[in-house]
């Protein structure tokens, strides 16, 4: 089912055109993608809709109360996707009348999705979706449910029915070194360079992830980090010896390189990390 | 270059060792001497339920084997040919050893008998090194180490530098102050009395003005896969170990930093960063390793580690740093058995 032409791309480069799937496996996740989302569209003075089951969300990444002509919630209620459908169009048609470059449409399709009777309708109305979103170069829209809560099979044929996979925006990225937050598991995937040139902000990423979580562990995928300094090294030790008690801090999927250089220095000079699943040839498909 | 942060000597021990720590020197004309010294010191061992290691030639095994009798079953013999592999490598295995023996409440007891006497000059001097330095980084564990050295088939100036680096001297059973014994800080000094033999003319020569160090790595692997042909894993080893010692440099040292490169002879590549400052004296340059179980402490001791080897000197004229690693794998004698023997047990 997997498309082969689907792009995983950071919610911060999501455009016009592209019509996104989400699945995200909590709260934590789906506030970080969908709030800046949200936060980026109101920022910019486009229409944000935001569909969802619920009448009176915590719509993550408002600050304030944004005026309605800018932010409007539908509620997507029980009676299957179609009328929720026919509201969006209503108000992507009025948005569109009322001059904005830009719309932005999220949809929250966890409970439809859990209903097998509704479920073949959501897809209909995803293709609908796509037909309104693909050629318009003013409407971008995110789809999103929770992972947990749908079945997989359910899952997997939203997820195909979307080119584009909305991902995290990194918490830091230049042309040496990329931090991007991941949530199942919890932590960060590294890719590039990493030294005593960019400790800093290593350290503010780590900081935000242990602040914001309970005391389980925290995982770092370094699959894409081609060098990490003694240094860094040595920070991520200091962490892991911080949280000793609650949970350890363990490298995932470390290439074979730096592996080497570790085992040469010896493990026993970085007491608490740990070494979690094995670097594999292909990246593992993301949700 | 001021020293870097990670390279304190370490601090009092947490665990109280069971005994205190001796490093004694055995030279022996004859098979006689050697037995009727390191029996009774195996055999003390055995009976403390210390951990008792032999590190020897197939010769002294042989013989220690025969005169133990049953006990050597409980001996762990070592193969003195690969175990000394590499000075720093080698130096970590055995004090990572001490310090859990030390750990348990225990004691490792080690049998040390040098197979390194006739290799290359530059290699005996850090072996010469490790055995003044292991007096003061094993002094925590309370290890008792005795080595012993064939007076006839050892040559000269090495049984002469091994009673400045040993504490005591052992005569049959007792134990006598080395006359001529020279305080570690001293000896150190010593070995690095000579300046560096001069880069070649040909080496390809950077002067780093605080560019982004990943512009320094970029610079240094093309250099090292195209004119030393370094393959990936020293590689990697050559660019952490440049990148913690540009790193100190650009933190603790003056302007202005240069890098050279060059080959030598036999394929080794050497990359070498010198820059205006000076180390404080009495440093220990990265000799002596941290105490375990403390994050945070990989500096330069760690680069002796990942290159073959690192020699460093310092003065009015400034800092020169040069890293060796050699194109094999690991470095110029590393065997499986010194690297797997730090290996982390928790993949396997």
């Amino acid at each position: 089912m997997e498309t082969f032409w689907s792009v995983r791309r950071p919610v911060g480069r999501i455009r016009p055109g592209d019509h996104a799937w989400l699945g995200y496996c909590g709260v934590e996740e789906h506030d970080h993608v969908v709030g800046a989302f949200v936060r980026e569209g109101l920022l910019a003075r486009d229409k944000v809709i935001y569909l969802c089951a619920d009448a009176h969300p915590e719509i993550p990444g408002v600050v304030g109360r944004p005026p309605a002509s800018l932010l409007t919630v539908l509620e997507t209620g029980h009676d299957g996707p179609g009328p929720a459908l026919a509201a969006l169009a209503a108000e992507v048609a009025a948005a569109e009348r009322a001059g904005f470059a830009a719309i932005r449409v999220t949809a929250d399709l966890t409970c439809a999705a859990r209903d097998p009777e509704a479920a073949r309708d959501l897809l209909d109305c995803e293709a609908a979706v796509e037909r309104l979103v693909r050629p318009s170069t003013a409407i971008s829209a995110i789809c999103r449910a929770d992972r947990r809560r749908v079945p997989p099979e359910t899952m997997a044929r939203l997820r195909a029915a979307h080119a584009v996979h909305a991902a995290p925006d990194p918490d830091f990225e230049d042309a040496v070194l990329q931090i991007v937050r991941t949530f199942d598991p919890r932590g960060l995937a590294l890719s590039g360079e990493l030294d005593a040139s960019r400790h800093t902000v290593l350290d503010q990423a780590l900081a935000l992830v242990l602040a914001g979580g309970d005391h389980g562990p925290v995982h770092l995928d370094l699959a894409e980090l081609r060098f990490i300094d003694l240094g860094a090294l040595n920070m991520l030790a200091e962490v892991a010896a911080r949280r000793a008690g609650r949970g350890p801090l363990i490298l995932d999927r470390m290439p074979s390189q730096l592996h080497e250089v570790i085992t040469t220095v010896g493990w026993n000079m970085l007491p608490g990390l740990q070494v979690g699943c094995a670097a594999t040839p292909d990246p593992l498909p993301r949700p | 270059m001021s020293e870097p942060d990670t390279d304190p000597v370490p601090p009092p021990p947490t665990t109280r060792p069971a005994a205190p720590f001796s490093h004694r020197l055995l030279p022996y004309d004859d098979a006689g001497e050697l037995l009727a010294a390191a029996v009774p010191f195996l055999r003390g061992g055995l009976r403390a339920a210390d951990r008792v290691v032999a590190v020897t030639g197939l010769a002294t095994r042989v013989l220690l084997q025969g005169e133990l009798g049953a006990a050597a079953d409980r001996v762990e013999f070592r193969d003195a040919a690969s175990w000394y592999a590499h000075p720093a490598r080698t130096f970590a295995s055995a004090l990572a050893d001490a310090d859990a023996e030390a750990g348990r409440g225990g004691r490792l007891r080690l049998l040390a008998e040098p197979a390194w006497t006739r290799r290359p000059d530059g290699e005996v001097r850090e072996w010469q090194r490790a055995e003044a330095i292991c007096n003061v980084a094993f002094a925590r564990t309370g290890a008792a180490i005795l080595c012993p050295y064939p007076v006839r088939s050892t040559p000269p100036a090495v049984v002469a530098d091994a009673r400045r680096t040993h504490p005591e001297t052992v005569r049959g059973e007792r134990a006598v102050p080395t006359p001529g014994y020279l305080e570690p800080h001293a000896y150190n000094d010593r070995c690095d009395s000579e300046p560096l033999p001069l880069p070649p003319a040909s080496a390809d020569a950077l002067s780093i003005a605080r560019p982004d160090l990943y512009w320094i790595r970029a610079y240094v692997s093309d250099w090292a896969r195209r004119v030393a042909r370094t393959p990936d894993e020293p590689l990697q080893r050559l660019l952490v170990a440049v990148t913690e010692v540009v790193t100190n440099a650009e933190r603790h040292g003056s302007p202005p930093i240069t890098l050279r490169m060059w080959t030598e002879p036999g394929g080794a590549c050497v990359c070498e960063i010198s820059d205006g400052g000076r180390w404080p004296e009495e440093s220990w340059y990265g000799f002596v390793p941290p105490p375990p179980g403390v994050p945070g402490r990989l500096g330069l001791w760690a680069v002796r580690l990942l290159c073959s080897r690192v020699d460093i000197r310092t003065g009015a004229a400034g800092t020169t740093v040069r890293l060796t690693v050699e194109n094999a794998h690991g470095g110029s004698r590393t065997g499986a058995r010194a690297r797997s023997a730090r290996a982390d047990p928790r993949l396997n």
